[in-house]
């Protein structure tokens, strides 16, 4: 890869630094990049670390100039190239037309709004479709629990017109086998899907409220099985469904949980600015520190060995000073005026990093929040709430205890609650999962460092 | 080796570890010091669990165990303390019965409208209770004990902390659905520690065996290979490409297919429906095997523990899958970018807006951080 090259993959992908799958001067060139990055956060005005850093600051003013001027140069390309194509906009052929829609409206699917609206219209298809496939079905038509009553009660007065009240044990045999043959009825016409209702001719579980909840529990990969298609069509169109929805999913789940990730990182760097800006400090030497140790540490790059013997091992000793100059305007500008009344306005949400703790509450929130809401609409006792909560967030998916089923009234709305619930709830989960992963790794990350940096320090005495 | 030969458990460890050779020989030194106390031998003993532990073979038999540990545990748990709802279904029916009888007393055979809507009154009152012991309080038909048998108890673990969660058999009581929470709690982490130990395992398995075919097959290109090599060359990594993953996938699930088609007397399409949505996580759990029409427990349990080898081996499958296709598409990515990279430069050059002077500004930056920092080095060293 030439040199060349690598200022752009640093301008197109800013923060592909500790992936570790560019180039070796890619590498190199991020080492410093982010190096110099660290002194811009910090005070430039303070006395002692100038003369100490004056040179490096220089030239890190020398290279962001650099830096700005080459994105400069790249977005008049752009800029020009979209001009040409606006001026000559009218004269456009139908074909070019098209194909700017097109690109748009992909763009707009990728975007967030798009893949929100991508997943909900996705499930809002399903619950069509299933609803059209699996209407079609009688299994249903032939629950009547009242005409098997009648039944019963015309069996009963057979009995008992034939023993009269003077037989009472041959009465209550046979009564006994005609309630059990009852309760045998009803008890499959529950598995069947009936839930209680007299009129249960027109009850009908593939209503739209409950098919969107099947779409979504299937594409989720809860599956409560409350449910499940008998035809067929269904069980074919759950597969298909299935393969083309998971991904539809996965892509929501990434795409929320990244925006809300984002949006808790703001909020808490913005309750916790004093705090945050001391971190701040506290952790990006640690950036530097870090692309040294992958730098170190990426077998991956054939051209690894290359990096060691050129710059690789220089730029690893000078990190232990990089790092002691940095420091020495955190010590003293933490009680200063001056530092305060400079605040990082804009925050680099990527070095915020949200204590696991805070994920932890988030998720002991969202499953207590569970809880109280599906204790409100049912009437669920908590452990039962919590239950169905922890085993639908799980994707586990018993379906034994859904919301909407129970006996007592005809709530088939607080599917479209569960259903809403599951939405966010998943994706406050991946969030959750993501921030703890992402400072489990900064923070095994943080000791191997110092580890070496110990190491090192060792070999140099 | 000598010493070593009278310690099997020791040779197999080792062997089976691969990676710990040199612990081994460290301990084995120690011991023929024979100056060894408990403590170290204690100390040693640990280590070696704990190193495997960390191999494949110790998270699946650890997976493994605390399924069985778990079946068990279900067992005893809701085995025992789900009578409580059987008994009191058998008294709602007893106390119909007796308000039956008593209608009957009252009305006896002269006035059959009144004692219909008695009885009707009745008959609803109990269909209502039946309906809420099943649905609310979760009454089965059968004994608990008859449901719980361990084979079922195994499969229902294994639902839960490999998430897919079948529902056709569910705790009952509190006891039993508090320590499902807190069986999921460790065992979805344990089970996701298994996923992707074994995805790396299948991977490799896959890559090697997909490489030698690919040799194999293509004689020509392998000659060339040889002479690559043989010049210096760095061998060609070989990608697996994702349709391979994709066929290893569709025959899984047709295997499946048949095998419990075959077993079951399931239809090919519930076969089907059955494999894709357990392997998909899913679990939607109206057909299971094992489980008869009427939730009936069949008698062969091998059936379920087969069925569980199958569910682990897919799920190792299915992580096999999904780490080959990343690699893949992490590949394609790199190649596309650099491309683009390439092009953009090259339109850079043709429209004049970069320079060639580029290089001695690049120049400078690559010197510039060891100008920068040299004296911060120093800094250190005097102190």
């Amino acid at each position: 890869m030439s040199i060349k090259d690598t200022r752009y993959s640093k301008s197109t992908t800013p923060r592909s630094y500790n992936q570790g799958v560019f180039g070796a001067t890619d590498t190199e060139r991020k080492t410093f990049h982010i190096g110099h990055h660290d002194g811009k956060g910090r005070n430039p005005q303070l006395p002692i670390a100038i003369d100490r850093s004056y040179d490096y600051e220089r030239g890190e003013r020398f290279t962001i100039d650099r830096d700005r001027g080459s994105q400069r140069s790249r977005g008049s390309i752009r800029s020009r190239g979209s001009y040409s194509s606006s001026t000559h906009g009218s004269e456009k052929p139908l074909q070019e037309k098209v194909k700017d829609c097109c690109r748009m409206t992909i763009a707009f699917i990728f975007s967030n709004v798009g893949v929100c609206a991508m997943f909900v219209g996705y499930t809002i298809m399903g619950s069509f479709i299933f609803q059209v496939i699996e209407r079609n079905d009688d299994a249903f038509k032939d629950i009547s629990v009242e005409a098997e009553r009648n039944r019963t009660i015309a069996y009963l007065w057979n009995i008992t017109h034939h023993f009269n009240i003077n037989n009472y044990r041959g009465w209550n045999d046979s009564t006994a086998v005609g309630v059990s043959s009852y309760q045998k009825y009803v008890i499959d016409a529950i598995t069947r899907g009936y839930n209680g209702n007299d009129n249960a001719t027109s009850y009908d579980p593939w209503s739209f409220e409950g098919g969107f909840l099947y779409s979504l529990t299937v594409i989720t990969t809860i599956g409560y099985g409350h449910i499940v298609p008998k035809t067929t069509n269904g069980k074919i169109m759950t597969i298909v469904y299935t393969i083309f929805g998971m991904p539809v999913f996965l892509l929501y789940m990434a795409n929320i949980g990244d925006i809300l990730a984002k949006g808790l990182k703001w909020t808490y760097a913005k309750i916790c600015i004093c705090r945050h800006a001391r971190d701040e400090q506290r952790y990006q030497p640690s950036a530097v520190w870090r692309s040294a140790a992958t730098m170190f540490s990426s077998p991956v790059d054939p051209r690894y060995p290359a990096v060691l013997e050129n710059g690789g091992g220089e730029g690893f000793e000078l990190d232990p000073g990089q790092r002691r100059v940095l420091h020495t305007p955190d010590q003293i500008s933490i009680g200063s005026e001056s530092w305060r009344s400079v605040p990082s306005e804009k925050t680099d949400l990527s070095s915020v990093n949200i204590p696991i703790t805070i994920s932890l509450v988030i998720l002991f929130a969202l499953l207590y929040g569970g809880t109280e809401l599906f204790q409100s609409f049912e009437d669920w006792d908590p452990l039962t709430s919590f239950y169905f909560c922890f085993i639908s967030l799980t994707t586990i998916g018993f379906g034994d205890i859904v919301p909407g089923t129970s006996v007592s009234a005809d709530n088939r709305i607080n599917f479209i609650y569960c259903a809403l619930y599951l939405m966010f709830g998943l994706a406050l989960l991946s969030m959750c999962f993501n921030l703890m992963q992402e400072e489990v790794v900064h923070k095994v990350t943080t000791c191997v460092r110092s580890v070496t940096f110990f190491k090192r320090r060792k070999e140099l005495n | 080796m000598p010493i070593e030969r009278g310690r099997p458990s020791q040779r197999i460890h080792a062997s089976g570890v691969g990676g710990s050779h040199q612990s081994s020989q460290r301990s084995h030194g120690r011991s023929s010091s024979s100056s060894r106390t408990s403590l170290h031998r204690c100390k040693d003993c640990c280590r070696k669990f704990i190193s495997l532990m960390c191999t494949q073979v110790g998270v699946g038999s650890l997976l493994i165990s605390y399924a069985i540990v778990g079946a068990f545990a279900f067992v005893a748990i809701e085995g025992e303390m789900g009578k409580a709802t059987t008994n009191m279904t058998v008294e709602i029916h007893n106390q119909t019965l007796e308000n039956l009888w008593r209608h009957t007393l009252k009305f006896n055979v002269l006035n059959r409208t009144m004692w219909s809507e008695e009885i009707d009154r009745t008959l609803i009152i109990f269909q209502r209770r039946v309906v809420k012991s099943i649905i609310k309080d979760g009454y089965e038909v059968m004994d608990p004990k008859d449901i719980w048998t361990f084979p079922a108890s195994l499969m229902f673990c294994l639902s839960v902390f490999t998430m897919i969660g079948y529902g056709h058999m569910t705790p009952k009581t509190v006891p039993g659905k508090i320590s499902t929470i807190l069986y999921a709690v460790i065992g979805i982490p344990l089970y996701i520690v298994y996923f992707m130990n074994m995805g790396r395992v299948f991977a490799k398995t896959f890559k090697f065996l997909y490489r030698s075919i690919y040799r194999c097959v293509s004689q020509e290109k392998r000659e060339a290979e040889e002479e690559a090599r043989l010049s210096g060359w760095e061998e060609p990594a070989i990608l697996v490409p994702s349709t391979a993953c994709v066929w290893v996938m569709i025959l899984y699930v047709v295997f499946g297919t048949v095998m419990f088609a075959e077993w079951e007397n399931w239809s090919y399409l519930d076969s089907c429906y059955f494999s894709f949505t357990s392997l998909a996580k899913i679990g939607i759990g109206d057909i299971v095997p094992g489980i008869g029409s009427n939730g009936h427990t069949n008698d062969n349990a091998t059936k379920l523990i087969i069925n569980s080898m199958y569910l682990l081996v897919g799920m190792g499958l299915i992580a096999m899958c999904y780490t080959l296709m990343k690699e893949e598409f992490l590949t394609k990515i790199n190649a596309a970018n650099e491309e683009f990279k390439e092009k953009v430069y090259l339109c850079g050059l043709r429209l004049g807006l970069i320079v060639e002077d580029d290089e001695e500004d690049d120049e400078e930056i690559r010197h510039l951080p060891s100008r920068s920092m040299k004296p911060n080095r120093k800094s250190v060293r005097r102190r």
